[in-house]
């Protein structure tokens, strides 16, 4: 159990993030969560 | 500029730095002070809309909640849209979070609405039923192996291995990748995937043992192919693992096993069955105590002997733990008849020897308690579940029984596990036989012919094939192609006929006439 476990945990998380997507990702959260907030940018 | 932290060159602006996901500039400063040093801190801050929190949040979990829903799904569009709404739902509902968990409560919030994306794809088709009690130890944790002490880190390390396996599960197909990613990455029990995929449990372990066979099939072929890797060598690492896996189930039934299903058997059977199992007991653990394969099986034929005598209900529900798909790395059976012994000319045994006499049908089992952060997914998730299972319909075939599974060829071994229960036959007799079953998505009651036994049986296995080391076949049902192997089946059935209650897979159906409809 805890070998394949620790081969598939090891495996996902060697996968690529995609920093463009993770930068937009943040744009848009920060558009609707800037809509409520006093400390907008 | 560069970051402070890697030193690595940045974007002006940037509040977090995209090489090493640390916070910059502002954002370091709004983590570093006052509230802000902890998870809590930036919560506070984000709910007042401060976005230099909001950021630091977003990258500090990110990779994390990247890696949970990637798990489970394959598709990147599906994945950036799973990660936008959970983060806007999270940070939506910043209210409803208290502790300082805030990764793990994040990490829950994608999980269930990757459960959620995952359920929309493959609609349930039937309401879940409940396992027996020791279906709460899943099958994969009862046979894998827990030598931890055995890994070699390094090799897990290596960026080969890494990628190797990575690709593999690329390439499982996405409900048998959502299945290996809840269970070995979120850790999840195989009754909570299938209450997030609206699949049954069965249905669960089935995606389980095949992504696992996958991984074990693509290890095996890039060895055969001489894919050498650098530094230490996780293929023949890896053979070993999932031999060990495979092997693992074979090994001798333990008695012990038998005498709990006889005290189980015992509060079952009723007042005035208990005189006669008590006797049965006393036998059998007579027998075991001689030890040995005959011991076993008179201590089956004592659990037996009781049910008949005492009429009781016992149902061998490990028998709905079945479940295996092994398409791709099965030996299909080669179909060169040496005997062919159709279902209605199988002779029938007597009713004493009946095990699965009865089966009672299980309660759903009940939610079990959730934090008070994952209310709000939660609810979402059960609507749409019960929405899904008033959509689910069979097509009909005339007045006959429609059903659905997954036919596969299974060995000796994988029967004995799939069954949960050793041989009674003794592991010696059957040793070698290849099995060619169909499990059911759903454990189904049936009835069997008219002219031989009506009694009526709930059923978890079709059994359409059976091979023995010597050649000689039995072919239950004659008109399945061997390509459906590892494939979901829609079909209708003609007459039911019963196995003996010493074949395995015990409590199997027989049936000649099956029409493929899907």
């Amino acid at each position: 159990m805890e070998l394949i476990k620790k081969l598939i945990r090891a495996a996902i998380e060697s996968f690529p993030i995609d920093l463009d997507q993770k930068e937009r990702l943040l744009k848009r959260l920060l558009e609707k969560t800037g809509k409520r907030g006093e400390n907008k940018s | 500029m560069n970051c402070t932290n890697c030193g690595k060159k940045i974007t002006k602006g940037d509040a977090y730095c995209p090489h090493c996901g640390k916070a910059v500039g502002a954002a370091k400063t709004a983590v570093q002070s006052g509230t802000g040093s902890s998870m809590a801190g930036l919560v506070e801050l984000a709910r007042t809309g401060d976005q230099n929190a909001v950021s630091a949040l977003y990258e500090q979990t990110y990779s994390q909640t990247y890696y949970t829903v990637k798990s489970m799904i394959k598709d990147e569009d599906a994945v950036f849209d799973i990660l936008q709404d959970s983060y806007i739902k999270a940070f939506s509902h910043l209210d409803q979070f208290s502790g300082d968990q805030f990764t793990a409560w994040i990490r829950r919030i994608a999980s269930n609405t990757a459960k959620d994306w995952l359920r929309k794809q493959r609609p349930m088709l039937f309401s879940e039923l409940e396992m027996s009690d020791d279906s709460d130890i899943p099958a994969e944790e009862r046979f894998e192996d827990d030598r931890t002490e055995n890994l070699p880190d390094q090799v897990i390390d290596q960026a080969e291995t890494k990628r190797l396996i990575r690709e593999i599960i690329e390439e499982l197909p996405e409900d048998q990748r959502a299945a290996i990613g809840m269970f070995y990455y979120e850790e999840m029990s195989v009754r909570d995937i299938a209450k997030a995929m609206g699949a049954t449990e069965n249905a669960v372990k089935s995606r389980l043992m095949y992504g696992r066979k996958k991984i074990e099939k693509k290890v095996l072929e890039l060895e055969s192919k001489g894919t050498k890797l650098h530094g230490l060598a996780p293929i023949p690492f890896l053979r070993v693992l999932f031999k060990n896996l495979l092997t693992r189930c074979s090994e001798m039934p333990d008695p012990g096993i038998l005498a709990g299903a006889l005290e189980a058997l015992t509060g079952a059977a009723g007042a005035g069955a208990a005189a006669a199992v008590g006797s049965a007991v006393g036998t059998a653990a007579g027998a075991a105590a001689a030890g040995g394969f005959s011991a076993v099986k008179i201590t089956i034929i004592a659990v037996v002997a009781a049910l008949a005598v005492g009429g009781g209900a016992f149902g061998i529900n490990k028998l709905r733990e079945a479940a295996a798909e092994r398409r791709a790395s099965a030996s299909v059976p080669e179909y060169s008849a040496v005997s062919v012994v159709e279902s209605s000319e199988l002779p029938e045994y007597s009713e004493a020897f009946e095990i699965s006499e009865v089966f009672e049908e299980s309660e759903i089992p009940e939610e079990s308690e959730e934090s008070e952060e994952s209310v709000l997914i939660e609810e979402s998730e059960v609507l749409e579940e019960s929405e899904q299972s008033e959509e689910s319909t069979l097509p009909v075939d005339g007045d006959r029984i429609v059903l659905s599974g997954t036919i596969n060829t299974y060995s000796y071994e994988e029967v004995l596990e799939l069954q949960g229960q050793p041989d009674p036959n003794g592991v010696n007799n059957s040793k070698g036989w290849i099995y060619r079953i169909i499990i059911l998505d759903t454990p189904q009651p049936l009835q069997g012919r008219q002219d031989i036994n009506t009694v009526e049986r709930m059923v978890s296995m079709i059994i359409v094939y059976e091979k023995a080391p010597s050649g000689l076949e039995f072919i239950f049902t004659p008109n399945i192609p061997t390509e459906l192997d590892g494939q979901h089946i829609v079909f209708s059935i003609g007459d039911v006929s019963w196995s003996s209650g010493t074949d395995i897979p015990m409590g199997a159906a027989r049936i000649k006439d099956i029409r493929i409809l899907e």
